[in-house]
């Protein structure tokens, strides 16, 4: 973490530095992993109101896909106490009960009846604005990125850190 | 840092969960080619989407190349133009006006052709494309005319997606040279820039027409006339939900075959020069209705410049040319609120404002075309999608046409698909669409024996099509599609002899028919292997005599594969293309197999990414069809080329 601390993580330094390290690895990275390590990200930058943060962790996601997989492998992970717990299901993941976390499609049909009280709606694609997800994941080229929707999370009463906002590709 | 050092070969999300935040923004993924896989089980016809991984991992430089990768499509070039056939359909001479061309939405069919510019006179680079969609068969119940055998939809990269500035060079064969300098930048607000230039230029090589080989007066060689060269610029910025994108390109290319009779071995070239603005917004009116509306201004000059014997005179030179200038405006809104339906209902108007033509001798002047012309076209149209019980869909569109000149044109198509499994989708297809004369086939008129007639009675062409289409899902985003189709196709403009004045004329005479089946598979095998294979059959024939349509291959098979090398570091594509034998005339354009490769890397060096190309790696010969504007019946194509290419970011 030395570099960081020693440069302000400006934009057009950071990236640079990082991809020489995660290049000299000569990594294959999977987008469905990539895209769990953001979503546990996610959870660690985003603070959910008291009486929605105790017991374990849920993060609801459609069953048997490749993201259910990647997500399952953080299981043992924790965030902030609570245990990481992946809950699969065949069903809108919007609708089961007490998730932290639920991540839907970008083919999910948008919610009639709002958001879900404290679960942080991650959408997998879609138009950030128009998905009815807080969170939205972007493919752009071979890089994934982030935009929010105040809107919806102050709807949801999940809080974000600085660090995710100044992060995240698009706030709106 | 340590943790990312020791990043395992395949990292799974556990390692990748260990690094900084910061970090996972510039990690590259292994993207996905069809990542559209969802959406395009629903859409009513067989789409296909090619995104810049492909661009970049086959190397391709024009559309073109791309869309000669696609199922039963293939490209014919005559060294000067590129024309795009589907179907068993790419008649030699006409200009490439059944295809629409859509950048961003915008119209670029020109108000005088009605051309689709798909070669190096293209107004956009490539490397600015961030996805191409092609929606196969006819198109007019959504876009009207010139959606004849499909619609073409170009998708430019945003501001984001560059990200600074950013150079690309490319050298290759014959003198190839290529220099781009783009400026990308976006801000958390949704605001986005996308500043580009690019210039090309490539000189091409001394070529050896036998046909115009005559002992003591020509050695046959075209020396210094295959040459290409253009500058294109793009700019684009959005806010909010509007877009603007202006964009500016001026190609000119050298003709060495004396098409249209010119003398040979005399300077010859057609330059190019297109401009447009597009404005598009988009606001949610409510939860459940989306509104969209477009205006855009258009202009294509064409001007070619060439050698014809004149009287007593055996070469005087001659300027042909065009001005078209077009500009409309469009609205549709999308509406979701009615339970399992989706409902669009749009209307356009679009004023073609100058669809001017003209041809004069320059020394001494003659003018021998000072042709001004103008139309409005408008249209409203409708479609609806609804989910019915039982895992089935209806998708019902009709549109509305109406031209100033040409009249009126109702097109609909009906399609029911069927969700057998959830992998499992089958489509039935019933499409129209019509295609209104240009204004060159109206009104290109040059007097003489040899000459030309207007035909201002003109009415439009029309083709009406049947088709199944079988689709398996495999694996999270690949999918395995069979296609049966029957096309009629009636009233075709074709040009022909007036027995009268023995001028040549173009009427409403000619009427054919195809039947064909395409196999295609698109899949990803882990580890960054990517398969695109298909195979094509198709039989298109005229109605009249029974025979065999010129530029109609039988057979096309293609295969699209991008392989990993050394751990990931670089990615092989490797490109074949194999076309069955094609009528040209009395002639014939012999079946050939093309094999393209394209070696790149963006590890090699950070920040930069590197491109080897070997385009035709087996030196091939081969020719396509030419059409009746050349001596020979058939166009020599390009021989082996390399190219390479760097593009570094700052």
């Amino acid at each position: 973490m030395r570099l960081i601390a020693r440069f302000r993580p400006s934009r057009s330094l950071l990236p640079m530095c990082l991809v020489l390290v995660v290049c000299s690895a000569a990594a294959q990275v999977q987008e469905s992993a990539l895209k769990a390590a953001f979503i546990y990200n996610f959870a660690i930058f985003t603070s959910w109101p008291d009486h929605a943060a105790a017991g374990p962790f849920i993060v609801c996601v459609d069953a048997g896909t490749p993201l259910a997989e990647s997500l399952r492998q953080l299981e043992g992970k924790r965030v902030d106490d609570r245990r990481w717990k992946v809950k699969e299901t065949a069903d809108d993941p919007r609708k089961t009960g007490r998730c932290s976390i639920a991540v839907i499609q970008s083919t999910a049909t948008q919610q009639t009846n709002g958001p879900v009280a404290t679960t942080l709606v991650v959408s997998d694609g879609g138009v950030s604005g128009k998905n009815g997800a807080v969170i939205t994941l972007v493919n752009e080229g071979d890089r994934v990125k982030f935009d929010i929707d105040l809107m919806q999370a102050e709807r949801t009463g999940v809080k974000f850190s600085a660090k995710l906002l100044q992060l995240a590709r698009n706030v709106i | 840092m340590a943790d990312a050092g020791a990043l395992p070969d395949e990292p799974n999300s556990a390692d990748l969960a260990a690094l900084p935040f910061e970090a996972l923004l510039a990690v590259p993924v292994v993207t996905s080619a069809s990542r559209f896989a969802q959406s395009i089980a629903d859409a009513p016809s067989a789409v296909v989407v090619l995104t810049a991984a492909d661009i970049r991992d086959f190397g391709w430089r024009t559309l073109g190349d791309a869309l000669a990768s696609l199922p039963g499509t293939y490209v014919s070039y005559d060294r000067n133009y590129a024309y795009l056939g589907a179907r068993g359909f790419l008649r030699p001479g006409d200009y490439d006006s059944r295809f629409l061309l859509l950048i961003d939405g915008y119209p670029t069919n020109d108000a005088v052709y009605g051309q689709a510019a798909i070669g190096t006179e293209m107004a956009i680079d490539m490397d600015l494309v961030e996805r191409i969609e092609y929606v196969p068969g006819p198109g007019s119940a959504v876009y009207g005319s010139s959606a004849f055998f499909g619609v073409v939809n170009v998708i430019t990269k945003n501001g984001s997606a560059v990200e600074g500035a950013q150079t690309s060079v490319a050298l290759g064969s014959f003198g190839e040279k290529k220099a781009r300098a783009t400026y990308g930048w976006h801000g958390q607000n949704g605001a986005d820039v996308l500043l580009s230039a690019t210039s090309f230029v490539r000189n091409g090589q001394s070529l050896y027409f036998p046909e115009f080989h005559m002992p003591g007066e020509s050695d046959g060689v075209a020396r210094g006339l295959d040459y290409d060269r253009s500058q294109q610029f793009l700019a684009k910025g959005s806010f909010g939900g509007l877009t603007i994108t202006a964009v500016h390109s001026n190609r000119t290319k050298g003709v060495p075959n004396a098409s249209f009779g010119a003398v040979f071995g005399m300077p010859d070239s057609t330059t190019d020069t297109q401009s447009f603005v597009n404005a598009s917004y988009e606001q949610p009116l409510s939860k459940d209705v989306n509104l969209a509306a477009q205006a855009y201004w258009g202009r294509w000059d064409y001007r070619g410049e060439g050698f014809y014997p004149l009287g007593d005179n055996p070469s005087a030179l001659n300027v042909d040319g065009a001005h078209a200038l077009w500009y409309g405006i469009g609205t549709h809104a999308t509406i979701k609120s009615l339970t399992a339906q989706t409902i669009v209902i749009g209307a356009e108007f679009q004023r073609n404002a100058r669809r001017d033509q003209y041809n004069y001798w320059l020394d001494p002047y003659v003018s021998a075309l000072d042709d001004h012309h103008s139309s409005n076209r408008s249209a409203v149209y409708v479609e609806d999608e609804i989910q019915l019980p039982a895992n089935f869909v209806l998708n019902a569109g009709l549109r509305h046409d109406r031209d100033s000149i040409t009249g009126g044109n109702l097109n609909p198509r009906l399609a029911l698909i069927y969700k057998a499994t959830p992998r499992d989708s089958i489509k039935l297809i019933y499409g129209t669409a019509y295609r209104a004369p240009n204004a060159y086939e109206m009104y290109y008129a040059i007097p003489g024996d040899q000459g030309q007639e207007a035909n201002p009675r003109l009415h439009s062409e029309h083709i009406t099509t049947r088709e199944v289409v079988f689709e398996h899902r495999l694996g999270a985003t690949g999918r395995a599609t069979m296609s049966l189709y029957q096309y009629t196709l009636r009233n075709v403009i074709s040009q022909l002899t007036d027995p009268d004045t023995g001028a040549l004329v173009f009427a409403n005479v000619d009427h054919a028919a195809a039947k064909g089946a395409e196999w295609a598979i698109d899949n990803e095998f882990g580890h960054g292997w990517r398969l695109r294979a298909s195979y094509s059959w198709q039989l298109a024939k005229d109605r009249a005599t029974g025979a065999t349509l010129d530029n109609s291959p039988r057979h096309l098979a293609k295969l699209n594969l991008v392989t990993p090398l050394f751990w990931q570091a670089a990615r092989l594509g490797t490109e074949l293309q194999c076309t069955s034998a094609r009528k040209a005339g009395d002639s014939v354009a012999g079946g050939y197999c093309l094999a393209n490769l394209t070696l790149s890397s963006s590890r090699l060096a950070p920040r930069t990414d590197v491109a080897l190309s070997l385009y035709n790696a087996f030196n091939k010969r081969y020719s396509d069809p030419a059409g009746p504007a050349f001596v020979a019946p058939t166009v020599y194509q390009q021989s082996r080329t390399v190219y390479a290419k760097m593009t570094y970011g700052f």
